[in-house]
């Protein structure tokens, strides 16, 4: 089906980007503001003894948990989660205090100066090291800040009955989000208030840790959300640290207070994706047939939860795949450890569940002589068939639509065993399957009735969207824009979107998990049904429209029961490599990347989520890489694809409707990265021989798989 | 580092400043003259975000020491817009969907502007090397070579 | 007094005794601000010295069978010119990103001393020299004497790299492969740079530098004197077993950007595949 949406809009912030006109935080700057710089800690791991500031100048002060009038806490999160460390500190990098005065260059000067002694505790650096217990537990008595078992049937005894076991491990590393705009807060005192400029992915979620770290009720603290130069998850977790960090010590000096990570900064001590070690084993019959697979997956997490829970429950339940396997076993388990902090990131835990599930198949089809996609289809999810929670896939699926697209545009059938070899180069196909299921059910007995999002129209006939969700890039106002305009049969230029301000926009929710325009979109629309009896009303009217999740949608959060996910995106991937194996260096020539979204609700966004996506994920599966237990804070060391590292993405859009959602729409903000990294390595593999366990898929891997062999 | 005047014209304007001589450029941009459209994306020219022309010759800005750049030309985002050349290419970022975050997007714009100065009609190769120094997290860059392609086909005569 | 030397010296002179003086000589500031930047964070670094106005340290300059390139000549200059041997043009187009080789110099590139030094392979294999402007005299060094280590050189304190010579009548062959994590702006893990000069289907002489396989970059004496005055094809022959006995000659190490197992291997690579190609019957 084709969407209702037939022309691009143009973006209303295009042009003050382009000249430079946007505002970004680090673009501010107010009468009488002061600078901070923060002082970390150089030691994963130990209890603070003391600390010596030199002495400060006049007008240049200190600020550390102590001077928190409220709590030391991001409250977002139950588990401990201090934005100052309490006495002892569990990264390298932890934020220990705030030196906050005039001069940025005096500050750097005092930071430099200033000694921070430790009584160090062993640390943790691996998920070994976590599960076995030999130092002394970061969290609980066994490191584990979240365990989580789905599935169904009989697993073990398939295991007991088969005619083979096949097993594989694969594992991925640190992905930092590298959003071209570093971490930044201005935090202005008035009398009485804060207001808080932050660059973030959810202006409420920062007024609420800034008011419970200042002790105060919320209203008193005002969040602006400035112009986001990207976020990709990584403004979740980090802005609520500097908003909190920034507006202790704005109260403290009764100033204004900027806080601004240079690259080196941000790379050293925000959010990156979890790490993680996947082992899948199935249990064969003797014509090769799956009769049941387990799958136990290891997310390191860092010093504090932060979201590990989160990421690794979203994960844990994409885990199987786009497959209803006769019986399955899922078994995920998120650690603590004394690395760099891991937390939300583009996928929330699907990319590394996906590499590790597709790689067992598709090794498992190499093994068997079998052609993978065949093999595959033999077990794919049906409408109507069971989730591994107990629910339904209640509507219609776009894989096999995904799949004809991706294969016939690539060529897959007819090209992937006829591939030309150079005479130093080999060259081959490979594919991954995905669902990506969002948005992440609430548990049914929770009302979302607290949180709205509104429309008002303007006595002028202007229309303006009142939402806290956030443009960082990926076209959601313009999407929004479009849904309204349409809904209200209104010319598009009359709706615009409010600014991203607390006081302006009601609370609704953190934009994330790709759930803005398939969840919240269908409540605008239930706004604008409202308001369209009301528009020809003389003077404003304003609707506020409380979100809920869809009536298929029970999910019970105590037991892990009903539907995991309201809705699913489907999709194929297909890369094509060329292997020089002169120097093991992989280059994707193409990735073709085909993608069920619902409905279309603005192709050229579309597209640009599509592209750009899956351009992060390849760098995910081929560049990106920081030691597991180390830090790269550079990015002369910290590679992303540039222009001629991104292959040509060929973005194929299915359009399976998704009832519930606005005019058919799903999600399209994660799952374009989610399988780049599985059908490279099953292209690399094909081109090489050679089964590929790892991401990124390094030379010095390759080689290392090459030579062995 | 003592203060010397350091003197330059910047956006076709003669202006001094009173600082030391190992200042970065882009602080000087963006603090003293307050030119923030210039950004700092690493701060080790690793990004292309804080892009400018020096004597007409794409620039890393946080790589420059400000002393120099003494007598010599600087042009910013703000001075480049001001050019018919600059309403093309925003207008061709516009049409082809080049801009999401747009933290890169001065910047692309400035090296896209210098590489169509120097090359009418560029092809895809030459586009996607000229702009290799030019980190863009958000469009996976295709976006970008097709707003400069479209720009060259309707530049006409305008720089 | 430092403050009293002049921030824009217009002679070698000059600008060598402000580096007497303490000050940091500035050339294309690609690197100096990199490595600065924290050290300017707390403003307590020596004070800069910029050479972009000595005249001497300018220009690409014939001489009678050779190339005078002066230390400021930036890396986009020197990919451009028509007098940049192929090897060292090269060389230089692989240096970061366009925008960064309007500002790097070779000057930089050289006194920098990284074993990762992108112009350094090529600037060995074509036996290149220094010129180097004191404030009293001048002198003039093989560039494997002006590096010495990581991140040292030979200069003296009163020292300035003033000009590059190099042979223009030497070589007319060339290879020049840098193997890099990303293929646009990023440092070397193994490069190899090879000048050979060949006639009659013999190669009369070679010349084979590798880069960041070792502290410095190393050039291979012994397989260059075994590659001397044979024929192409008995060359063609050998070349797995010189390739072999390249991958000993180097030294790498295991480092943050790759494994020193990767190294040796691919540098071995690099040179079989290097000695394939200048033994290719040319069209």
């Amino acid at each position: 089906m084709n969407s209702v949406f037939t022309a691009n809009l143009d973006r209303a912030d295009t042009p003050d980007k382009c000249d430079g006109g946007a505002r970004y935080v680090h673009d501010l700057q107010v009468a009488g503001m002061l600078h901070a710089v923060t002082v970390r800690s150089s030691v994963r791991r130990g209890t603070i003894t003391s600390i010596t500031v030199p002495e400060l100048p006049a007008g240049y002060v200190q600020v550390s948990a102590a001077d928190v009038p409220g709590v030391n806490q991001i409250s977002y999160f139950k588990d401990p989660c201090p934005f100052f460390a309490p006495g002892s500190v569990q990264y390298r990098g932890e934020a220990v205090l705030l030196l906050v005065g005039g001069d940025p260059a005096k500050l750097h000067r005092l930071a430099r100066q200033t000694i921070i002694e430790y009584d160090e505790i062993p640390a943790i650096h691996t998920m070994e090291e976590a599960l076995a217990g030999d130092k002394p537990p970061i969290f609980g008595s066994d490191n584990i800040y979240i365990e989580e078992r789905f599935g169904h049937g009989d697993v073990d005894g398939a295991i007991a009955r088969a005619a083979e076991v096949f097993t594989t491990t694969t594992e991925t590393g640190y992905q930092d989000h590298l959003y071209l705009e570093p971490q930044g807060v201005l935090a202005c005192p008035e009398v009485d208030r804060m207001t808080i400029y932050v660059s973030s992915q959810g202006p409420h979620a920062a007024r609420k840790v800034v008011a419970a770290a200042l002790g105060w009720d919320e209203a008193s603290v005002r969040v602006i959300q400035t112009t986001v130069g990207g976020g990709f998850g990584g403004k979740i977790e980090p802005p609520m640290f500097l908003a909190a960090q920034s507006a202790v010590a704005a109260h403290h000096c009764g100033k204004p207070v900027r806080l601004i990570y240079t690259r080196e900064e941000d790379l050293l001590c925000t959010t990156k994706r979890h790490p993680s070690r996947i082992t899948v084993t199935s249990a064969l019959a003797a014509d090769g047939s799956i009769l049941a697979v387990d799958i136990d997956s290891l997310f390191q997490g860092g010093g504090y939860s932060q979201s590990c829970a989160m990421v690794l429950d979203t994960g844990t339940k994409k885990a199987s795949g786009v497959y209803h396997f006769p019986a399955i076993r899922v078994r995920g388990r998120g650690l603590a450890s004394n690395n760099p902090m891991p937390g939300a990131f583009r996928g929330f835990g699907a990319p590394q569940n996906y590499f590790a599930l597709e790689t067992h198949l598709n090794a498992l089809a190499r093994k068997l002589g079998r052609e993978p996609l065949e093999m595959k289809r033999a077990l794919f999810i049906k409408q109507g068939d069971a989730t591994i929670t107990g629910g339904r896939y209640h509507f219609a699926t776009g894989l096999d639509e995904t799949i004809s697209a991706a294969t016939e545009a690539a060529g897959y059938y007819r090209r992937r065993k006829a591939l030309p070899a150079g005479p130093s180069t080999r060259r081959g196909l490979g594919q991954a399957l995905v669902k990506f299921g969002a948005p992440n059910s609430v548990d049914s007995k929770i009302s979302l009735d607290s949180r709205s999002i509104g429309l008002r129209k303007h006595s002028d006939g202007r229309i303006e969207i009142l939402s806290e969700l956030v443009e960082m890039g990926q076209g959601l106002h313009t999407a929004f824009r479009k849904l309204v305009a349409r809904h209200l049969d209104l010319p598009v230029k009359r709706v615009s979107h409010a600014p991203g301000d607390t006081d302006a926009v009601p609370f609704l929710s953190i934009t994330g998990a790709s759930m803005s325009v398939v969840l919240f979109g269908a409540t605008l629309l239930e706004a604008a049904d409202k308001l369209k009896a009301r528009l020809d009303e003389p003077g404003e009217v304003t609707i506020l429209q409380p979100a809920r999740q869809p009536d298929h949608v029970f999910w019970d959060a105590t037991a892990l029961r009903g539907e995991p996910f309201h809705s699913y995106a489907w999709g194929t991937f297909i890369a094509e490599v060329e292997v020089d194996m002169i120097t093991y260096q992989v280059q994707v020539v193409d990735l073709w990347v085909a993608l069920d979204v619902g409905s279309v609700i603005d192709r050229r966004l579309v597209q640009g989520q599509i592209e750009g996506g899956a351009v992060q994920g390849l760098g995910f599966s081929l560049l990106e890489c920081m030691p597991r237990d180390g830090f790269s804070c550079s990015l002369t060391d910290y590679l992303i694809p540039t222009f001629l590292d991104a292959p040509q993405v060929h973005g194929l859009i299915v359009e399976t409707p998704y009832p519930p959602g606005p005019y058919g729409a799903k999600c399209v903000g994660e799952p374009p990265l989610v399988g780049v990294g599985p059908a490279i390595a099953d292209a690399v593999a094909n081109a090489c021989g050679v089964e590929i366990y790892q991401l990124p898929i390094t030379p010095e891997y390759l080689l290392q798989r090459m030579t062995k062999r | 580092m003592n203060s010397h005047l350091i003197s330059f014209q910047l956006n076709t304007m003669p202006v001094s400043v009173e600082t030391t001589p190992d200042a970065r450029l882009i602080d000087v941009l963006r603090e003293h003259f307050r030119l923030t459209g210039t950004k700092e994306g690493c701060g080790e020219g690793e990004c292309g975000a804080c892009m400018i022309l020096l004597d007409d010759r794409p620039t890393l800005s946080c790589l420059v020491a400000i002393g120099a750049i003494d007598g010599k030309r600087v042009i910013t985002i703000e001075g480049l817009r001001e050019t018919p050349g600059f309403a093309i290419l925003a207008q061709a970022f516009n049409d082809a969907g080049a801009v999401q975050c747009g933290y890169c997007t001065p910047g692309m714009i400035m090296i896209a502007y210098a590489l169509l100065r120097d090359q009418r009609d560029p092809d895809e190769s030459s586009i996607r090397r000229a702009m290799a120094g030019n980190l863009c997290r958000c469009t996976g860059y295709a976006m970008i070579v097709e707003a400069i392609r479209l720009a060259a086909t309707r530049r006409g005569q305008s720089w | 007094m430092v403050s009293q030397l002049p921030l824009h010296p217009c002679t070698g002179r000059e600008a060598a005794a402000a580096k007497a003086a303490g000050a940091v000589p500035y050339a294309g500031g690609t690197d100096l601000m990199v490595r600065r930047a924290a050290a300017r964070r707390t403003g307590q670094e020596p004070p800069l010295v910029f050479l972009d106005r000595v005249a001497t340290f300018r220009g690409i300059t014939a001489l009678d069978g050779a190339l005078r390139i002066g230390s400021l000549t930036t890396m986009a200059e020197l990919c451009s010119h028509p007098a940049t041997p192929g090897l060292l043009g090269a060389a230089c187009a692989t240096v970061g990103s366009p925008a960064l080789r309007n500002a790097a110099t070779i000057g930089g590139n050289i006194c920098t001393a990284s074993p990762a030094g992108d112009s350094l392979p090529a600037l060995y294999a074509l036996d290149a020299e220094v010129e180097l402007c004191g404030v009293d005299t001048n002198r003039r060094l093989p560039i494997d004497r002006l590096i010495i280590a990581p991140g040292q050189t030979a200069l003296k304190p009163d020292e300035l790299l003033a000009a590059i010579i190099v042979s223009t009548d030497t070589a007319d062959r060339f290879y020049y492969r840098k193997v890099s994590p990303r293929l646009a702006n990023a440092l070397a893990k193994v490069s190899l740079a090879v000048a050979a000069t060949v006639h009659d289907q013999v190669l009369l002489e070679m010349r084979i530098a590798f880069g960041a396989v070792g502290p410095t970059v190393i050039r291979c004496s012994e397989i260059e004197r075994q590659c001397r005055n044979r024929s192409l094809a008995d060359l063609a022959q050998s070349a797995r077993r010189l390739a072999d006995l390249a991958a000993e000659t180097i030294r790498p190490i295991d480092d943050l950007r790759s494994s020193a197992a990767y190294r040796r291997t691919v540098a071995g690579n690099l040179l079989e595949t290097c000695l394939h190609s200048l033994c290719a019957p040319t069209t």
